[in-house]
């Protein structure tokens, strides 16, 4: 009942959901077979209409960054990976593929390591997608809502005394899932991370040209955005070293 | 230029095989006016020759055909070499200027007719250079020897080249004084280029050459084959030479001796070939991936050792490239063997030789290989590219793809592999590294930007589902409220319903109706029970009874006493009578036993 509900209202958000799928289908699947032909220019024009379409979904972006490493384009391959990645932080494939992609990029850079607990948190509410958790979320409050009206009402004590337990469980299950439901959507949707796509950018101190050069990163590395200011955005590498490089020398993920 | 090169060429092919029997004749290329010289043939090792004269067309015939003969035998580790030439000698004198050709001459040994090529001699107005025979040579001022008289040129077959493309240079010395010697020699060195020696004479040949109008001695002291290595303006430094020159002394002396023996003077001269420099293009874009930098013409062959080997067995790949260009720089083109192959490196052996300006032959390379797992298998074609000069592209060639069948090697201890059980095993080796294939399922598109949480809809489910709960807490509620209400109206009525179903009792007692007492009777105990209970017809049972009556902490005894009242009351009515006194006993205790229970209940209750 309830997740039927769920469903009507999720059909309602999208309409005319139906029709606009079927033709992202077709150009999908003749993108596939340019694709296997090694016609890899044609393959991404078909791609890049689905995307065009304001059509997502991690497989897309997968087959778009596999589609520029066979061209050549490492940054921009890397850059759709990352896209993907972010739809399903958990897809093997992707996570090799990206792998695999940053093996051919000139800057080596050390990540600094992740706190165990952090990691372990993030890659628990990764296992979904946001989607998902809201669902579950759903579906875990409803529940606890039935057995606290079980509790309610029920006559013999020790079901009374279970269905409270349960409910109080459900209720805290539920509030992690909803929790996980919103940071996985602010994940997905955070403008903080870019690839770098200009060949050669040299990371200054300070925005603007006047700035001392401190270092020079190339196409394809993964920076983080911790603020922008005109054309200029501070960043931040994996290994934690900062500075401002040009706007329109990096592309954000998201 | 080209032709001299290869008179140069066929003349010493001619010095190499001079074994075989041969006709051959000599010429000076340059004669002045008025100039006499020599035409010799000469047929070595023909025997019973029969000699016919050439055409000699426009040049005077002084003397000749004068015959002489010569014998030589040699003993060289014990081997006696015999070789007999007769030569065919006229003295010829050059008229007017122009170019004359003396037509072939022919010799007819043992039914074999051996031609000259014709010959030109051009004959040019001017000085006969110093080394001519019979000539009085013109006296120079020692310290007058000029550029002109003596110089050096490295000649370049092109002064446009791509990368590869071979090359000719040459040094040569022109003069016209007479040159004795030459000390301090400085070759150039070519760099940028990849050089080799092809003509290195170990004594200088003179040779006439006319060079703008005038006579001069040539000598070609080095000959190249240059591949150039890199692209842009390459220059060749200048070479250098000392020339030894002999002067006559132009001091005529006094005495009469003076006037017989003439005194020469040695000078010593630094001549300098001019620096040369060659434009070297970078071949064009688009070379095919397997191009390695050939140029020039060439041809492959690629051939098995043996077409059906054994497992474990060794067996040689020959992929043979012919042709000319900068073959002896090749390298070995990469082959594709199956997986399980064992390779080791290619043998090389190069065949080629620099001939006309350029190398050619064939260059094999045998890729020794094992292949340690059977099956028919195929080695993929061998791809070779180069660049064409002459079509100005590259061009690939490719070789059919090999079958090779490898049986199973029964006994594959016998070939130095020992294989006892479980050594045989091995970790499954990585031969490559690429990117995953693409996803080809239909994904579930979503619509960019729009996410579930946080969405209206989420918010509606989540309300909706507090506003389904709260409702169907109202519902259940007031239900409950219901119920209980009913309960209390049936809790309330059980007493009196009781006395009243005890009454009827009592008097059908008096009637003596004992059936319908009974009845009666059981259905005032048990409705009651049912009534204060609140339970339903279906619910009712003895066992349900005794449980909630339980749960209400009614008396054990009284629980039984009633349950055992119902049951009398079931059994009486079809057991025989057992008397008024006992009927009426029932009577009591049933009224006494609802009068306890409605005590307790009413307690419990509230």
């Amino acid at each position: 009942m309830k997740k039927a509900l769920f469903f009507i209202a999720l059909f309602l958000s999208v309409p005319a959901l139906a029709k606009t799928g079927a033709i992202a289908d077709s150009l999908w699947n003749r993108a596939n077979v340019l694709y296997a032909d090694t016609h890899y220019q044609e393959a991404l024009d078909n791609y890049m209409e689905i995307e065009r379409s304001g059509k997502e979904s991690a497989t897309l972006y997968y087959n778009m960054g596999n589609t520029y490493f066979q061209m050549r384009y490492i940054a921009y391959a890397i850059l759709y990976y990352e896209k993907a990645l972010r739809l399903e932080p958990n897809n093997p494939d992707i996570a090799y593929n990206l792998e695999i992609a940053r093996e051919q990029c000139i800057d080596r850079i050390e990540p600094v390591p992740v706190f165990f607990v952090a990691d372990w948190i993030r890659k628990s509410h990764q296992r979904l997608s946001s989607d998902m958790w809201a669902v579950i979320s759903a579906v875990l409050l409803s529940s606890a809502l039935m057995f606290f009206l079980f509790f309610l009402f029920a006559r013999a004590v020790r079901f009374r005394k279970a269905a409270f337990v349960i409910a109080i469980l459900a209720f805290l299950l539920a509030g992690t899932a909803t929790t996980f439901a919103w940071q996985s959507r602010k994940e997905a949707t955070r403008r903080d991370v870019a690839i770098v796509l200009a060949a050669v950018s040299s990371v200054k101190s300070a925005p603007g040209s006047q700035g001392k050069d401190l270092l020079v990163i190339h196409e394809g590395t993964r920076v983080r955005v911790l603020e922008r200011m005109g054309d200029w955005a501070r960043i931040e590498l994996a290994d934690g070293r900062q500075g401002w490089v040009a706007l329109n020398e990096i592309v954000f993920v998201y | 230029m080209k032709r001299i090169i290869l008179l140069i060429l066929t003349a010493l092919s001619v010095v190499q095989t001079s074994a075989q029997g041969q006709f051959t004749v000599e010429a000076p290329n340059v004669v002045a006016t008025g100039e006499r010289f020599r035409l010799v043939f000469t047929a070595t090792d023909l025997p019973h020759e029969t000699f016919n004269p050439p055409g000699i067309d426009g040049l005077l015939v002084l003397a000749g055909p004068t015959t002489s003969t010569m014998n030589r035998m040699e003993y060289i580790n014990g081997r006696r070499t015999q070789s007999r030439s007769v030569s065919y000698t006229y003295i010829l004198e050059a008229g007017e200027p122009g170019r004359y050709s003396i037509g072939e001459a022919s010799i007819v040994s043992d039914d074999v007719t051996y031609k000259t090529q014709p010959v030109s001699v051009e004959v040019i107005r001017g000085t006969a250079g110093p080394a001519a025979q019979g000539k009085e040579e013109a006296p120079v001022a020692a310290t007058g020897i000029s550029d002109e008289d003596v110089f050096l040129r490295l000649t370049v077959s092109k002064r446009r080249a791509v990368k590869g493309e071979p090359l000719t240079a040459t040094l040569r010395l022109y003069t016209r004084v007479n040159v004795a010697g030459a000390e301090d020699i400085r070759f150039p060195t070519f760099n940028g280029f990849w050089s080799q020696e092809v003509y290195a004479p170990q004594q200088i040949e003179w040779q006439r050459e006319n060079v703008g109008g005038e006579i001069f001695q040539v000598a070609t002291l080095r000959s190249y084959v240059l591949l150039p290595q890199q692209s842009g303006e390459i220059r060749i430094d200048p070479s250098e030479i000392v020339c030894v020159i002999q002067v006559r002394n132009t001091r005529r002396g006094q005495s009469l001796l003076d006037e017989f023996f003439d005194t020469y003077q040695t000078v010593r001269k630094r001549v300098i070939a001019p620096a040369v420099t060659v434009r070297v293009s970078e071949l064009p874009a688009g070379a095919p991936a397997s191009f390695n930098g050939a140029v020039g013409k060439f041809a492959l062959k690629v051939t098995p050792g043996k077409d059906s080997i054994q497992a474990h067995d060794a067996v040689s790949i020959f992929v043979t490239i012919s042709g000319e260009g900068n073959i002896n720089l090749l390298e070995a083109p990469r082959l594709q063997f199956p997986p399980d192959f064992e390779v080791y490196d290619a043998k090389v052996t190069d065949n080629s030789r620099s001939s006309g300006g350029t190398f050619s032959g064939s260059k094999t390379f045998e890729y020794p290989v094992i292949p340690r797992s059977h099956g028919d298998l195929t080695i993929e074609p061998v791809t070779f590219s180069y660049y064409d000069i002459e079509a100005g592209q590259y061009k690939t060639l490719r070789s059919a793809p090999m079958p090779l069948s490898v049986a199973r090697n029964a006994d594959t201890s016998a070939h130095g592999v020992p294989i006892a059980p479980g050594n045989h095993r091995r970790s499954v080796e990585s031969l490559g590294q690429d990117i995953r294939f693409i996803s080809t399922s239909l994904p579930d598109w979503r619509t960019r930007g729009k996410y579930f949480t946080g969405s209206i809809a989420y918010f509606i489910l989540l309300l909706s589902l507090f506003v389904l709960t709260g409702g169907l807490y109202v519902l259940l509620n007031k239900r409950r409220a219901h119920r209980s209400d009913l309960v209390r109206v049936r809790n309330s009525k059980a007493n009196k319903v009781a006395g009243t179903r005890l009454k009827t009792a009592g008097m059908l007692l008096k009637q003596k109706l004992f059936e319908e007492y009974y009845e009666e009777l059981h259905r005032a105990l048990w409705g009651y029970i049912s009534d204060k209970l609140a339970l339903s017809q279906a619910d009712c049972s003895r066992e349900r009874i005794v449980d909630m009556l339980t749960q209400r902490e009614v008396d054990g005894d009284l629980i039984r006493d009633y349950i055992d009242l119902i049951e009398s009351c079931e059994y009486a009515r079809y057991a025989p009578d057992p008397g008024q006194m006992e009927k009426e006993k029932i009577f009591d205790r049933a009224v006494k036993a609802i009068s306890k229970m409605e005590q307790i209940l009413k307690q419990s209750m509230l």
